[in-house]
């Protein structure tokens, strides 16, 4: 192995006293063997030595008051969101109230006086493909609702047509 | 300077002692300066990010686990921070402008040595391409030497902060310090 890689690459586990007794003994031979080895160690130690003891920047006056700024930015918008959820939800605001009521009232009269079927789950699970008096029976619901008479018995024409159809390519 | 360790610091943070908090910032201001100015080599950038960093502090604080030491975690988020500085400086290719600047601060560093005696201007000379160096190390390089001999943390500590093991860590000081000496050499 070539010495001098031994060598720069043992500095600093000798200067940290790292080294076994064996490897140290071996790095002072060859220390000693040449005065460049001398000059590298001594330039390391000089280096540590200034980067130690290069003068520190310190923070300005204004610092703590700047991050006093900034940590009030970060934490207003949030203070914000939380006073707003929390108006909304407990504070009392009868203008708001009243309102939020009057509309609730005026839309359940709506729906009730014109026989709005909104809250009913049986529009959507006609089966067409039932009998003749299972149809019958749903568009007689529907026809209480204000639908055309002649429109439905057309419709009705119309499945009964679609099943004899259907029926007929079944027995060919 | 109360007695408690900055991990109990933290803790009675996290718990809504606004006076812990403002001790941590005490503790940590100067060494978070010189650790992120050693990235960016720009004093004003860097106590922004300083300051951006105890934001982070003050609002996440309760994602500090006492699994690690603290120095470890608040180190680590002003390195983050300051990477992400640098990927966007890079990005807006103003990077050169901000070492110009630099540079002319480093004037008035000089004014106040002429008044020391001869040695003191020479180290300060020495002091001067170090400072120039050190921004020119490759990152790998650069973090470790801040790390290590300005900052004096200990190996576990670097090997927590940079995420590499100890003997990685312990190879590339040595070859961190040698490029150094090198850089040095040329100027």
């Amino acid at each position: 192995m070539d010495s001098k890689i031994n060598f720069e690459e043992s500095i600093a586990a000798y200067l940290d006293g790292e080294l076994s007794i064996e490897d140290r003994k071996n790095f002072e031979k060859i220390l000693n063997s040449d005065k460049k080895y001398k000059t590298k160690l001594n330039q390391v130690v000089s280096l540590i030595d200034d980067l130690k003891q290069m003068p520190k920047l310190s923070t300005s006056s204004h610092f703590s008051s700047q991050l006093q700024a900034k940590i009030d930015l970060n934490s207003k918008p949030q203070k914000k969101i939380l006073d707003r959820i929390k108006s909304v939800f407990f504070e009392s605001k009868p203008t708001l109230n009243f309102s939020a009521s009057f509309a609730a009232i005026a839309i359940f009269t709506f729906l009730y006086l014109n026989d709005l079927d909104v809250f009913s789950s049986k529009l959507g699970s006609v089966d067409f493909t039932k009998s003749k008096n299972q149809n019958s029976e749903y568009f007689d619901i529907e026809l209480a609702g204000g639908f055309d008479e002649d429109v439905v018995e057309d419709e009705l024409e119309f499945i009964n047509t679609e099943k004899d159809t259907v029926d007929e390519n079944n027995n060919d | 300077m109360s007695e408690y360790t900055d991990e109990q610091l933290i803790l009675n943070f996290q718990k809504g002692d606004i006076k812990s908090f403002n001790e941590i910032v005490e503790r940590f201001k100067d060494r978070l300066l010189n650790f992120v100015n050693g990235y960016m080599n720009d004093y004003e950038v860097s106590e922004n990010l300083v300051q951006d960093t105890f934001v982070k502090v003050y609002t996440h604080g309760n994602s500090y686990k006492e699994i690690s030491k603290f120095s470890t975690w608040i180190y680590t988020i002003a390195g983050n921070l300051a990477k992400t500085e640098l990927r966007k400086l890079k990005r807006r290719k103003t990077y050169s402008f901000s070492q110009l600047s630099n540079e002319d601060r480093e004037f008035t560093i000089d004014r106040h040595s002429h008044s020391e005696s001869r040695n003191d201007s020479e180290r300060a000379y020495k002091y001067q391409q170090i400072k120039k160096a050190i921004p020119q190390l490759s990152e790998d390089f650069r973090n470790i030497i801040i790390l290590r001999d300005i900052q004096e943390l200990s190996y576990d500590e670097i090997s927590n902060i940079t995420g590499l093991a100890i003997g990685t860590v312990k190879s590339r000081i040595n070859r961190a310090r040698l490029k150094l000496i090198e850089m040095i050499d040329e100027k």
